[in-house]
């Protein structure tokens, strides 16, 4: 049983990237390979953005002063659309420890009813993030309207969503294109 | 059975059922909101200003540090150096792997990216010499979790960040239980070997020495370099892991020329892959905190255990108990988000020091790293040999034992882990 009773790090889902709907399939690949980019860059300035921001207080005497807040929100949305290539990839953390012991047919099964829930909870708080527009003010360092910062939200969730849908439509093509069941 | 009764369990059946911890979480929240009015917008927001903190930041960043050490030669370096230093005791090898992990711990928060990265070159070497692969698998990964206790440290980050604690104070706290470590390792190591009869490195002389020093002397600096700057007031513990990665940087690239700009791209992106699952939970957890202070649970929690228990040091006992338990099943970071909120106030009520009680809480979590059925350093130890992941476990007995009795010794002696904070913080 070697990864059998595991915390995953990448999970069955991984295997079936690119399987299902050439359109959809093409869809997902161009869309992580944005997110990876936008992430690169994401983490990319956020670190450059702090040594210069010490380079500058300590050589030059003049601080950034909205260094700290910028890298901040740098670093909010680089997590989330980290966490969305994660859901394309399966590598979210998960316990793996009785989910293991189930036959391969019924994992599918559960991976199916699992992306389900996450598409769902997603659904419900894109929609709850229209509300957020309503009383955002600027930012306190940079005076950028908070809204769009928070934009990231709605696009997190709908990004979790398609990669969700299509992690679903491939598990489902799996299921009927295998009737034996090997996942 | 009450609304709040039934998501609980829900929330675990999920749990178990391998939805991703992050969405068990989320998904019980939700529900929760969607049934007791609770606003969604508000929860959709917690999500963003969960994170919104400039110290969180350090976590990727050291992570990105961790990946680049590894990329560049310095691994290979510290190992070399450590060789040079107490690779002729009885017990050789083993002893270097240790010392090793304790010099790369100076600059690297992570166990897991300790054991696959310093501890890969160790086990690598000591199965080479003719140390058994279960015992070296089982070295390696009881080493590995020195990292995040001697500083920098991304559970107590993550601790700090939950207990409102000021994460210069918790580092600090870990250099002597991190060295208590250590030491019992290689006491261990040591008679094992000698009953054994694993192989002994020759002695080095002292110009040898020096050569390694001298070799290992840049990346050796690091943790100078990282502490001082935090300690001497310098800059917070973000911008000191930001001016790590960059001493990292140019080291591999101008020093060594190990690092390019393709190696660079690549360190960001395993980077962006692998701190994404883990910084998600922490909104994630935020959520459930939320919803468990609703419901008052971390109140409710503490008067039963104080009414019940009472007695401080049993109270020790259950909480340490209780997180080597949930060690053995879950990972350390949902383990200090979840429950951390809410044995906090019972350390208030025993009048616990803080930071003792952060570095207790974190080596116990980090322990779980290495307590079967559910260990990421397992898992990671399973990858990087070839033996089974019951030999592993079978020779990881008696260091979790070992550790254990360490952990015993720094909640016994509060002054190992308070000590060096109080001399820097008066």
């Amino acid at each position: 049983m070697p990864e059998s009773t595991s915390i995953r790090r990448s999970g069955s889902s991984s295997r079936v990237l690119c399987e299902g709907p050439f359109i959809m399939e093409r869809l997902n690949l161009l869309v992580l390979k944005m997110e990876t980019q936008l992430g690169v860059v994401l983490i990319g300035s956020m670190l450059g953005l702090i040594s210069v921001n010490v380079i500058m207080r300590y050589i030059f005497i003049a601080p950034i002063y909205w260094s700290d807040e910028l890298s901040t929100y740098l670093f909010v949305w680089g997590t989330f659309v980290s966490a969305s290539i994660a859901i394309a990839h399966g590598d979210h953390v998960r316990v793996g420890i009785i989910f293991d012991k189930f036959p391969p047919k019924i994992q599918q099964i559960f991976l199916i009813l699992q992306h389900i829930l996450i598409i769902g909870v997603a659904l419900f708080l894109f929609k709850a993030t229209f509300g957020i527009y309503v009383t955002l003010g600027p930012t306190p360092a940079m005076q950028i309207p908070e809204k769009y910062i928070y934009l990231i939200l709605p696009l997190t969730f709908a990004l979790f969503f398609l990669h969700g849908m299509v992690q679903i439509v491939n598990l489902v093509s799996k299921l009927f294109k295998n009737p034996k069941g090997a996942l | 059975m009450d609304l709040f009764t039934f998501l609980f369990i829900l929330a675990f059946l999920f749990f178990i059922l391998g939805l991703p911890i992050a969405f068990s979480m989320i998904v019980s929240s939700v529900l929760y909101a969607l049934f007791n009015d609770v606003n969604l917008t508000f929860m959709a927001m917690t999500l963003f200003s969960s994170l919104d903190t400039f110290v969180l930041i350090a976590v990727p960043l050291f992570l990105l540090a961790s990946e680049l050490m590894t990329e560049s030669t310095v691994a290979g370096r510290i190992f070399t150096f450590a060789n040079a230093l107490v690779g002729h005791l009885p017990g050789g090898l083993g002893h270097v792997n240790v010392c090793a992990n304790v010099i790369f711990a100076g600059m690297s928060g992570s166990a897991v990216a300790d054991a696959a990265g310093i501890g890969n070159v160790c086990l690598k070497s000591m199965t080479k010499e003719g140390f058994d692969e279960p015992f070296s698998a089982a070295v390696t990964g009881a080493a590995a979790i020195i990292g995040p206790i001697i500083p920098p440290s991304i559970p107590m980050v993550i601790y700090a960040m939950v207990a409102n604690q000021s994460v210069g104070k918790l580092f600090l706290g870990g250099v002597i239980p991190g060295l208590i470590m250590a030491l019992s390792l290689m006491i261990y190591i040591y008679f094992i070997s000698k009953a054994r009869n694993y192989p002994i490195g020759p002695r080095v002389n002292l110009k040898n020495l020096w050569r390694a020093l001298r070799a290992s002397i840049l990346p050796l600096l690091t943790p100078v370099i990282l502490l001082g700057s935090i300690y001497g007031g310098f800059c917070t513990v973000t911008e000191a892991a930001a001016i790590a990665v960059l001493y990292v940087i140019i080291l591999g690239a101008f020093v060594y020329g190990a690092i390019g700009p393709k190696t660079l791209l690549s360190a960001v992106k395993r980077t962006l892959i692998t701190f994404g699952p883990v910084m998600f939970i922490f909104p994630a957890a935020k959520l459930v905190g939320y919803v468990l202070n609703l419901e008052n649970v971390p109140e409710l929690f503490g008067t039963i255990m104080m009414n019940f228990v009472g007695s401080p040091l049993i109270i020790l006992l259950l909480i340490n108990g209780l997180f080597l338990f949930l060690g053995c099943f879950s990972d350390p970071i949902t383990n200090i988000l979840l429950f951390v909120p809410i044995v906090l106030p019972l350390s208030e009520a025993i009048h616990m020091d803080p930071i003792h009680f952060g570095v207790m809480i974190v080596l116990n979590c980090m322990i779980g790293l290495n307590t079967p059925p559910v260990g990421q350093v397992l898992i990671t130890l399973k990858g990087l040999c070839k033996i089974s992941y019951e030999e592993i476990i079978h020779a990881m007995w008696p260091f979790i034992f070992i550790l254990i009795v360490d952990l015993f010794i720094i909640v016994v002696f509060p002054s190992t882990v308070t000590y060096i904070p109080n001399l820097f913080y008066k």
